[in-house]
């Protein structure tokens, strides 16, 4: 678990943002994929799938809980 | 006083997963039809319901969206209409659906439509589940720090709809629109582009023309000069779309995030938990996919075992129904047109209604449970290795039912490589249509030998065909992938929703409107060219006919035969010499290395238009040649044999030809039509129809070589 601080590239971050992935949103990844793909990922109150290029370029804060 | 008797405009917006589209249900019931946004030739689904007053409002669901700054075709879709000063459709009234356990992310679009300036009211769905979980939720807080009219809503058990019915009412009447404040006010640059952009477009509120700003290069209703100027002030001004875009998001987040968090307290959720556990099995890495399969296993074994008996009681009643004719009527053309045109198409297609029926159920109820995103996570990996995205496995399994409703699901997909190769391998995929001419045709070459329980050597050569058509599909998206160049970038980024119980109302809506739209869109067809082809096969050119009687009597003097293969001669001869018969000759040198003769020729010819009409074409020829009028078409291709050499048509050799043609074969006009629609030109739909049909010929030259 840990907290969004910001996102390494515009593209992605404004669509994570759109779906409701804030800087300061809790984030923490669920599981991985079947196949080595992506990961299950939750947000505050929310789940998301994203791709393993996806979530790297999520920023996220460990230290903040 | 009444104002114009036209009716009422009102749209449905929400975030994907808002409950949006069982919203629309509940207020319009069986009143749906599916018609086009204007000008855009994009699907758009309508529907009339009554207001309280008894005034008609027509309704339209528009497709599920994040932002009015999209990412996908559908959420394009949204902001072409919306932002489109020009639009005569323009509604009168927005109802937006948000999900009241997940408030906050429903906002962003909320606040950005609020900007528009077109009436709002704000239905918070789920009311039931709040309540149960104890949820407090300060309904008039909102609607006061909104400016809007706000309630709650249950689509699951129908609250608050009439009181939103009589709110939606109130705020038809044009006084309503008062000039409200911005929720978002543009500031800075955003207001002088804005402000530029309203110079040419005059009819643009301010955050129309933010939005115009942001994406004049695809919106449609922009005059190519207006484009221009526009593009112009954007690149003098150095407008950075996306950063604004990001500065939007955040500073509407940063404004409602306190008053929502305010007003909505929530405890901790055990839908959240029951997910979780299930997600625990369906999504885990080794577990996941072998559920998925199992899942499939399971859907086909239902299509074949629950339709039998459906499928007999059919084929009985249309049995019962063609004597019934023969005996009323006097033999003539009358009862010939009625009985073998007529009822033998009718039949042949009204008999598979049971199995489409279960196909569309099932799929509907794996996607209200929140599945379809699963396996769309689950099998992104793989999906990319052939050049398609999660999503697409979406398309893929509705194609199982019908290509072209899977062919539009395919708008979520991001990229357009992606997205084109997804729209060209899904008709690969086994559809519906082709259960039918399966069925026969197995039936007719595969023993019903059981194996393993229920399962018989007919569900196991079922499933190779469906296997066949998958690897295609796959291969095809391979070689595509190969082919075709893109530099956009690839997303899955996709949600996934909390699992939840199918609204059996929805499931039930689903399943009536594809069944209708396959017996009278098809049906139509089928009907047409079952006609058609029965007054081919009646009539020939002037003479030629009568020539074939007179021929096939003497042979049969000759040959000293009784009556009754005497009459199936004459048929036989006569229909040789019809104009369907000229028509089946003609192609026969092409398709004769495949196995054919003329007669199948002529149902191939007819199969172009829809593949379902194959088995009615058989049924409508085998029925005009025989002198038994009933509707087992497998018993008839039976006793078909070559008329002079007296081999037996259908052998192995040529069943199987016939079985893989129709596999890979492109035999759907409906689906070219919507592929030509989603890729806007011919040259796809021209492509695809040029490699499936020659897939289908060499794939069906090989079969009908090796085994013959």
């Amino acid at each position: 678990m840990g907290m969004v601080e910001a996102f390494k590239n515009e593209q992605v971050g404004s669509r994570l943002m759109a779906m409701g992935v804030l800087p300061g949103s809790r984030i923490a990844v669920v599981r991985q994929a079947p196949f080595g793909g992506g990961c299950y990922v939750k947000v505050d109150d929310f789940y998301l799938a994203l791709r393993k290029k996806e979530a790297a370029c999520v920023l996220v804060n460990h230290a903040a809980d | 006083m009444q104002q114009t008797n036209a009716p009422k405009h009102i749209a449905l917006l929400g975030n994907p997963n808002s409950g949006k589209s069982s919203l629309f249900n509940q207020l319009t019931g069986l009143r749906q039809k599916v018609g086009n946004f204007p000008g855009v030739t994009v699907e758009k689904k309508q529907g009339e319901g009554r207001l309280p007053n008894g005034e008609m409002a027509v309704y339209t669901d528009f497709p599920g969206a994040y932002s009015l700054h999209p990412t996908s075709q559908d959420e394009r879709i949204v902001v072409q209409e919306l932002s489109n000063p020009y639009d005569a459709y323009k509604p009168d009234v927005i109802i937006y659906i948000a999900d009241v356990t997940k408030l906050e992310k429903h906002f962003l679009l909320l606040t950005q439509l609020k900007d528009l300036n077109t009436p709002l009211v704000l239905a918070l769905n789920m009311s039931d589940i709040a309540k149960q979980e104890g949820m407090q939720v300060d309904v008039h807080a909102l609607s006061r720090q909104l400016d809007l009219p706000v309630l709650m809503i249950s689509t699951r058990t129908g609250e608050g709809l009439e009181q939103l019915k009589s709110i939606v009412q109130q705020h038809l009447s044009p006084a309503s629109l008062s000039n409200r404040a911005s929720f978002y006010p543009l500031v800075g640059q955003e207001r002088s582009v804005a402000e530029a952009v309203q110079q040419i477009v005059p009819e643009a509120s301010a955050y129309q023309a933010l939005l115009i700003a942001h994406h004049y290069k695809w919106l449609s209703f922009l005059s190519k000069a207006q484009r221009s100027l526009i593009q112009e002030i954007v690149e003098t001004a150095g407008f950075e779309a996306l950063k604004f875009q990001v500065k939007e998001t955040l500073g509407r987040f940063e404004r409602f995030t306190p008053f929502v968090r305010q007003a909505v307290r929530s405890t901790q959720n055990p839908r959240e938990r029951m997910t979780e556990k299930l997600d625990a099995i369906f999504t885990h890495r080794f577990w996941g996919p072998i559920c998925f399969f199992a899942l499939m296993l399971l859907v086909f074994q239902a299509i074949f075992s629950w339709a039998t008996f459906p499928m007999d009681a059919i084929e009985g009643a249309f049995q019962y129904l063609g004597k019934q004719v023969e005996y009323f009527l006097p033999e003539g053309w009358l009862s010939s047109l009625l009985v073998d045109g007529l009822l033998a198409g009718l039949g042949g297609i009204v008999v598979f209604v049971p199995q489409i029926a279960i196909l569309f159920f099932l799929i509907a109820i794996l996607e209200e449970l929140g599945y379809m995103a699963r396996a769309a996570y689950m099998f992104d990996r793989v999906m990319q290795l052939f050049g398609l995205n999660g999503r697409s496995i979406v398309a893929l399994i509705s194609g199982g039912a019908c290509a072209i409703p899977a062919i539009m699901s395919t708008r979520t997909i991001v990229n357009w490589k992606e997205r084109l190769i997804t729209i060209l391998v899904t008709p690969f995929i086994s559809c519906s249509a082709r259960i039918p001419v399966y069925t026969v045709l197995i039936g007719f070459v595969v023993p019903a030998t059981p194996i393993f329980g229920p399962i018989t050597l007919q569900s196991i050569a079922f499933m190779g065909l469906y296997l066949l058509g998958i690897m295609a599909a796959l291969f095809a998206a391979l070689v595509f992938k190969l082919l075709l160049r893109s530099h956009e970038p690839s997303f899955l980024m996709l949600e996934l929703p909390e699992y939840r119980l199918p609204v059996m109302r929805n499931v039930l809506l689903t399943v009536w409107e594809k069944v209708k739209a396959f017996v009278l869109e098809a049906g139509k067809v089928i009907l047409i060219i079952s006609l058609i082809l029965w007054v081919l096969a009646s009539f020939g050119p002037p003479g030629e006919m009568a020539k074939a009687e007179q021929t096939g009597i003497t042979i049969a003097e000759d040959k000293n035969l009784d009556e009754t293969t005497t009459k199936d001669l004459v048929n036989s001869l006569k229909m040789e010499s019809s104009f369907a018969g000229h028509l089946g000759k003609w192609i026969e040198p092409a398709i004769a290395p495949l196995g054919y003769d003329w007669k199948i020729g002529i149902a191939l010819i007819a199969s172009f238009a829809a593949r379902e009409v194959f088995v009615g074409t058989m049924a409508t020829i085998y029925s005009i040649g025989s002198e038994e009028q009933e509707l087992l078409i497998r018993e008839r291709m039976a006793r078909e044999h070559h008329p002079i050499t007296g081999a037996p048509i259908y052998t192995l050799a040529t069943s199987m030809s016939l079985l893989l043609f129709y596999v890979f074969a492109m035999q759907c006009m409906g689906t070219l039509a919507v592929v030509r629609r989603e890729t806007m030109t011919w040259k796809w739909p021209i492509i695809q129809f040029a490699f499936m049909s020659a897939l289908a010929y060499v794939s069906a030259f090989a079969a009908y070589q090796l085994l013959s």
